[in-house]
């Protein structure tokens, strides 16, 4: 009952957006505490004209992917949920070949948009049906399907896995 | 050999199998150390202690930030470095990443202080306020504390990494060195097992090849077999030929010189007698005589004729040079045979004295130029050709015609009209002949033929028709110089006898009164006897014999010769004369063969006054 009420949201805010999509300015402004902001080689903004800004409910009017899987940080099989990065990037009409993703504490990465392609790697928002807080590497974490791909499970992709992320750039 | 190899093979198979085994241990090794390596969170360690104590840091450069009243730190900037430090807390405690760090050493104890100093700070933070200086110095004092327990933890972290990398190369190092040794291996391994194969390949080879010499060498040896074998079968067939051939001449010639041997008795009778006749007769008889005389006559040189075919005439072989007697020929020839004949002689310098009677070989050369001459109406060229020959292993000696040996060949060859393989096997035969009715006698190469095969030669034709014939006559040699003929002393009806007397042994009655006729004529005393026991008888009475006329062929089964050889005491210096009409009969028991002794005198029966008046004359007169 509950799942068949998000989903309804869910359509009425995919409406919303392809109306927006119609417009120059294709995306919303966010009304709640900004969480993920975007620059770089992108064609939509919803700020200034120069980035994208999210709150969570934005974020959360794509469609949702959820992966279940282990990291080298936790116990246990753990399930995620967020969105496809490709998603997002598709929806910005993003061009960059690499993604540098930013923590709260400066912390930096480099992600190639080729791992994004053939992977279905997300940024979580919720672990095991919870919002993240800091202390839990939240509220944003970039997260590879690592249960089901095998090959990933590397120091290089482990590396990539930034968590407490709040600020994007392509490249 | 063979044992060693097998041995040799199983031990490398077993080698094989070490070495791959070694091999894939080797490889399985290598990639479960290095799974495990990289499974171990090394660098990653590193940035685990090394971030823990950049938020550590960070916090306490906040706080002391926070203080200032120009301070670009928000209170919520500051919540979230607290957080992220508690959040550094959770995941160096936490997953398998956590279990590595707390290995650390003083790991564990120093992230249970961080714990409690998170905890104990909380609620400090949280409501710390700006300008509440003595509050953060203090929280920030706190935190001091922890920075030189979080640097030993990244020098651990350090210390872990470098020796795990550390282990590593060492783990590679020993890797590396097996690997040399077993690529060795593999290298001796593969160079052995290819100088095998190369072996096998090579002795494979080298049987195939002699498989293949060998069928090679069967197979020309098979048809080498085959072809001799061919040979050998047509040269059989040959063979047969000539010996049917010879057999038949042989049968042939039996019965030929059993008739000429009777019928000369007969003729010599009618000859003997119609002599006598003839001075006892008037003229006006003498007419009726003579015609029995050449009758008789001519009955006789036919019957000397097949006598001479039958091989059983008297010859008289010696050394002769057969160059000689043919030169002496060619004038002869030249002139009978006519311009369209061209004659040819080639005969070989050094040629052999031949074992022949010269007379009867001149006789032969006639006989044969004349039927060349038969064969060539038209003119042509004959040859007469003579070399000599060593026979080993030709037809005629195996057929058995003759035996290997020396011998003179002399050949006469026309290009004229040749014969066929009809005329061919029937040409020696008598009486055959190609010539119309009237024409031949059919007598001239059995003539040859007897007379040659009687010197102990032989005789081939060889004829194609259209292209000519050869006559081959092989003469054996002679060890004696050839002698010059001496002239003979002309035969003499005039030789008469002083009355001597002379003892005739001859069993045919007939034959007998001729003898004493005819000796009676010559004026000479005779003993006519017909058995050999009265000859004995006379010789005992003490009788004069001045010359003995015997019979080769006595009655009781011996020969004249060996009768007078038996009792030569007897009849010692008395010179005797045997006459036969069948010469073959002085060969009996004769170790010397089919040749007359030519020291003996021989009458050829029947004989002419003539011949009996000179025989008897040169042997009173010891001529021989």
């Amino acid at each position: 009952m509950k799942y068949k009420w998000s989903f309804a949201i869910s359509l009425v805010y995919l409406a919303v957006t392809l109306i927006n999509f119609g417009t120059a300015n294709a995306l919303e402004a966010p009304r709640e505490q900004v969480i993920l902001s975007i620059t770089g080689k992108i064609s939509q903004f919803n700020t200034n004209n120069t980035k994208v800004e999210l709150d969570l409910p934005l974020l959360q009017q794509f469609n949702k992917k959820t992966i279940v899987t282990s990291t080298p940080w936790t116990d246990g099989n753990i399930r995620f949920e967020g969105v496809l990065i490709r998603d997002l990037l598709d929806t910005l009409q993003a061009t960059g070949s690499q993604l540098k993703a930013f923590a709260i504490n400066d912390y930096s990465v480099t992600i190639p948009i080729d791992d994004l392609r053939r992977y279905d790697v997300i940024i979580a928002f919720m672990r095991d049906g919870k919002l993240m807080s800091i202390r839990d590497k939240g509220p944003l974490w970039i997260i590879y399907p690592w249960n089901q791909n095998p090959e990933l499970k590397t120091e290089v992709h482990h590396s990539r896995s930034i968590w407490q992320l709040n600020r994007l750039i392509v490249e | 050999m063979r044992l060693t190899t097998k041995k040799l093979y199983t031990a490398l198979s077993i080698a094989i199998l070490l070495l791959a085994g070694s091999a894939l241990w080797l490889m399985n090794s290598v990639l479960e150390e290095s799974r495990r390596v990289d499974n171990t969170p090394r660098d990653t360690l590193i940035g685990l202690a090394s971030q823990t104590n950049y938020e550590l840091h960070q916090l306490i450069y906040g706080l002391v930030e926070f203080q200032r009243p120009d301070s670009e730190i928000s209170k919520q900037q500051l919540l979230n470095r607290f957080d992220v430090l508690w959040s550094r807390e959770i995941t160096n405690s936490s997953g398998a990443m956590g279990r590595v760090f707390e290995r650390l050493e003083g790991a564990s104890e120093t992230l249970s202080i961080l714990r409690q100093t998170l905890r104990d700070t909380e609620e400090d933070i949280i409501l710390l306020e700006k300008g509440d200086t003595s509050k953060a110095r203090k929280l920030a004092d706190r935190y001091q504390e922890l920075v030189p327990r979080l640097q030993k933890i990244s020098t651990s972290a350090t210390y872990y990494a470098t020796d795990l990398t550390a282990q590593l190369y060492e783990q590679f190092a020993t890797v590396n060195y097996w690997t040399m040794i077993l690529i060795s291996l593999m290298l001796l391994t593969s160079l052995l097992v290819a100088i095998i194969i190369w072996n096998e390949r090579r002795a494979l080879k080298n049987l195939a090849r002699h498989l293949e010499d060998r069928v090679e060498e069967r197979t020309t040896d098979l048809k080498r077999a085959n072809r001799l074998l061919k040979q050998e079968v047509q040269e059989r067939k040959a063979l047969e030929e000539k010996l049917i051939q010879a057999q038949k001449m042989e049968v042939i010639g039996q019965l030929t010189g059993g008739i000429a041997h009777d019928f000369n008795n007969l003729l010599a009778i009618i000859q003997g007698n119609a002599e006598l006749l003839l001075d006892y007769v008037d003229d006006r008889d003498k007419k009726l005589v003579k015609p029995i005389l050449r009758s008789s006559q001519r009955g006789s040189e036919l019957t000397s004729r097949l006598l001479a075919f039958s091989r059983k005439q008297a010859l008289r072989p010696e050394a002769t040079d057969i160059t000689d007697h043919v030169n002496s020929m060619t004038e002869l020839l030249d002139r009978s045979l006519g311009e369209t004949i061209n004659i040819k002689l080639q005969t070989d310098a050094n040629l052999w004295p031949a074992l022949v009677d010269p007379g009867q070989l001149e006789n032969a050369l006639l006989n044969l130029a004349v039927n060349a001459r038969h064969a060539m109406p038209n003119g042509g060229t004959l040859v007469i050709e003579a070399h000599n020959e060593t026979l080993t292993n030709d037809p005629l000696i195996k057929s058995g015609q003759m035996s290997a040996g020396d011998y003179i060949c002399l050949m006469v060859s026309d290009n004229g009209v040749g014969m066929s393989g009809e005329v061919k096997a029937h040409a020696f035969e008598p009486f055959f002949t190609t010539k119309e009715v009237g024409k031949g006698s059919g007598l001239g190469l059995s003539m040859v033929y007897g007379f040659v095969q009687q010197s102990g030669g032989a005789v081939d034709i060889e004829s194609t028709l259209g292209k000519g014939t050869t006559v081959k006559m092989y003469f054996p040699r002679s060890e004696l110089a050839p002698v010059t003929n001496p002239s003979e002393e002309d035969l003499n009806p005039s030789y008469l006898g002083n009355g001597e007397t002379v003892l005739i042994l001859e069993d045919d009655l007939g034959v007998l009164e001729l003898a004493d006729n005819l000796l009676h004529a010559l004026n000479y005393k005779t003993i006519s006897l017909q058995n050999p026991t009265e000859v004995l008888n006379v010789a005992q009475s003490g009788e004069k014999i001045d010359a003995i006329l015997s019979d080769v062929i006595l009655p009781g089964g011996q020969t004249g010769p060996e009768f007078f050889e038996k009792y030569s005491d007897m009849f010692q210096d008395i010179p005797i004369i045997f006459m036969s009409g069948y010469p073959a009969e002085v060969t009996v028991n004769d170790t010397n063969g089919q040749i007359w002794d030519t020291d003996r005198p021989l009458l050829n029966k029947p004989f002419r006054t003539s011949e009996l008046a000179q025989q008897l004359h040169l042997a009173l007169k010891r001529i021989y």
